[in-house]
């Protein structure tokens, strides 16, 4: 089905005036609700319709990175910027849902116990993960497909994937943390994967975070990003085929934000809201002159514009040893559009370490599928715009515009299964490839 | 669509191809194929033949569909006809079939206009399949019933035919 203006015009009213939010085309209002799904504003054209999901990004970046309360909800008492947790920050890792021989997560509120070798190390949280690879069953424990991130210290970039609580709940409340409880639970025959996409008014649907993360030395300014303490932990690897032969490590080191993943599932966009920001000092896009690329960037040397950009540095990759720093630029620049919305909202954001961060864009689907729980039977992916997305830290090393290779959110995730594919409705994860991790409990079926 | 030759070419070839017009040309449209199909048919008619398509087209619009696809494939210009069955190609299999000489094209010359092109080209859902190297349907589609024709293309199957 395709958007229709009719349709649209219905949303743009209903949720301008539920909300109470900031209008598309006014001035940024910081607000700690996250919104639940896009303000539509006529006329309904391409780009009108990009910078209101735009400012859908904008409005849950701002409430996902609102200081949080111990219970993990917006303390609505302080500012954004005043130091602390942020909402999303108090949320479900991918490691504590997805357990060993299949085990059921602690409760959401419960903390899970890190990996042994950062026990006793402090109540801190754990970055193990070294670079994307999309689809790869065990990312977990070999994060080396696709090439680590380097930064100009030498020092590989860590990413981690946070849940809210509404799909925490639904892979809990279905069995989906292990690969026998997806079996069971895709056994009746009516069920398929579908995580919320929300109750208007009453609760966001399901919300993925992916973050990236540097840690901060040399001549890292911790005041120019969102900082932390946190458990930078190694898997150990015995395996040469794998990667290098190192012993497991874990320390605790500050870190910085440079790279943020928003994925927001909402009725109008059953494809979910693909949001993507970055630290404004990553890297320069491909199209800065050479002589205009001042710097410093925290992924990119202008005194080396000799070097190969966008190369995974050579094999093997040891995140134990320093290894030459990456030398990447953006493929797909930034559109002045953005560059617009940006600085609206930077400027509303002064004097916060949130106003050193950039939306790249937001990746949402024109033809969404009448149903937000089921797809389309002949567009599932519903034709994403922009046709193809990048995070420079999270998609580093498949930017671009060529179809089925370049970094395209919607694109890429569509191909998600979870443990059970024998058939269509059993194999599709509803666009997130946690599924995949769900391993066994052992049990004979 | 606030070119009115772009709208006429897009119209035209909903006539040719027996395609909604908003199908080859939706209103929300990120993958922007049709001012590329202009673009490429122009260049690969030749501007003047291209644009007498067009003026015939804009002239006869209001007849039915099955006397304005007559009065185009069937006309005593050839270059008006063989430029008109170029166009149904390239929206059906994404690619210009050069239909006579020009410039430094010759007839029978033949190129994918570009990777979206031969992505989204329309010969694949008419198929009710998809491009080869390419599939958005979830694993193990290939083990079910397609969607019909209907949800494809919004064209009935005739009768007797695979729904």
């Amino acid at each position: 089905m395709k958007i229709t203006l009719k349709r649209l015009a219905c949303l743009g009213a209903s949720f301008t005036s539920a909300l109470a939010m900031a209008d598309a085309a006014g001035p940024p209002v910081l607000s700690p609700a996250i919104p639940f799904d896009v303000t539509a504003n006529p006329p309904f054209t391409l780009d009108n319709l990009q910078h209101d999901f735009d400012v859908l990004s904008w409005q849950t970046f701002v409430a996902l990175n609102w200081p949080a309360k111990a219970d993990g909800s917006a303390d609505t008492s302080v500012k954004i910027g005043t130091p602390g947790q942020t909402v999303w920050e108090s949320w479900k890792e991918s490691y504590a849902i997805f357990l060993p021989q299949g085990q059921k997560p602690l409760a959401w509120d419960q903390a899970t116990p890190p990996p042994a070798a950062c026990q006793g190390k402090g109540n801190l949280p754990v970055l193990q993960q070294m670079g994307k690879v999309a689809g790869v069953l065990d990312e977990f424990i070999q994060p080396f497909k696709t090439g680590p991130l380097v930064d100009q210290n030498g020092t590989y970039t860590r990413n981690a994937i946070m849940v809210n609580q509404p799909m925490f709940d639904d892979i809990v409340n279905k069995g989906l943390y292990s690969k026998e409880g997806q079996q069971a639970f895709l056994g009746k025959a009516d069920n398929r994967i579908a995580f919320s996409c929300g109750v208007k008014d009453k609760q966001v649907g399901a919300i993925m975070v992916k973050s990236a993360w540097k840690v901060l030395g040399g001549n890292d300014n911790p005041q120019e990003f969102h900082a932390v303490d946190a458990l930078v932990y190694t898997p150990g690897n015995t395996d040469p085929n794998t990667g290098a032969v190192i012993p497991e490590s874990c320390s605790a080191q500050k870190v910085g934000l440079v790279g943020l993943h928003i994925v927001h599932k909402t009725k109008d966009a059953p494809q979910w809201v693909w949001s993507t920001f970055e630290h404004v000092r990553n890297v320069p896009e491909k199209t800065t002159p050479m002589n205009e690329r001042k710097g410093p960037y925290l992924f990119y040397d202008a005194q080396a514009s000799d070097r190969p950009i966008n190369e995974p540095p050579a094999r093997p990759w040891d995140p134990s040893k320093k290894a030459t720093p990456s030398q990447i630029v953006r493929e797909i620049p930034l559109t002045v559009a953005t560059h617009q919305l940006n600085a609206q909202w930077q400027g509303a954001l002064k004097g916060t370490v949130w106003a050193n961060y950039q939306l790249i864009s937001t990746q949402w689907p024109t033809a969404p599928a009448d149903d937000c729980q089921l797809p389309s039977p002949t567009n599932p992916l519903g034709t994403p715009a922009p046709s193809f997305l990048a995070n420079a830290t999270l998609e580093t090393y498949n930017q671009g515009t060529t179809p089925q290779a370049s970094s395209s959110c919607m694109e890429c995730h569509n191909n998600a299964t979870t443990r059970v594919t024998q058939s269509p409705r059993t194999s599709f994860a509803d666009f997130t490839f946690l599924l995949e991790r769900a391993q066994s409990t052992g049990a004979k079926e | 669509m606030s070119d009115p030759n772009l709208q006429n070419f897009i119209d035209l070839s909903a006539v040719l191809t027996g395609l909604a017009a908003d199908l080859l040309a939706p209103t929300l449209d990120p993958i922007k194929l049709p001012p590329l199909f202009f673009a490429t048919a122009q260049q690969g008619m030749g501007t003047a033949a291209f644009s007498n398509l067009l003026t015939l087209y804009a002239s006869i619009k209001n007849q039915p569909p099955a006397q304005i696809a007559s009065a185009v494939l069937g006309n005593s210009d050839p270059q008006i006809a063989q430029g008109a069955r170029s166009i149904m190609k390239l929206w059906l299999l994404g690619s210009w079939y050069q239909p006579y000489d020009q410039g430094t094209a010759h007839k029978g010359d033949t190129r994918v206009v570009s990777d979206q092109a031969y992505k989204e080209s329309w010969a694949w859902k008419i198929a009710q399949s998809h491009p080869m190297g390419y599939s958005q349907y979830h694993f193990g589609y290939w083990n079910e019933q397609p969607p019909t024709l209907k949800q494809f293309t919004g064209v009935d199957a005739k009768e007797g035919q695979q729904p």
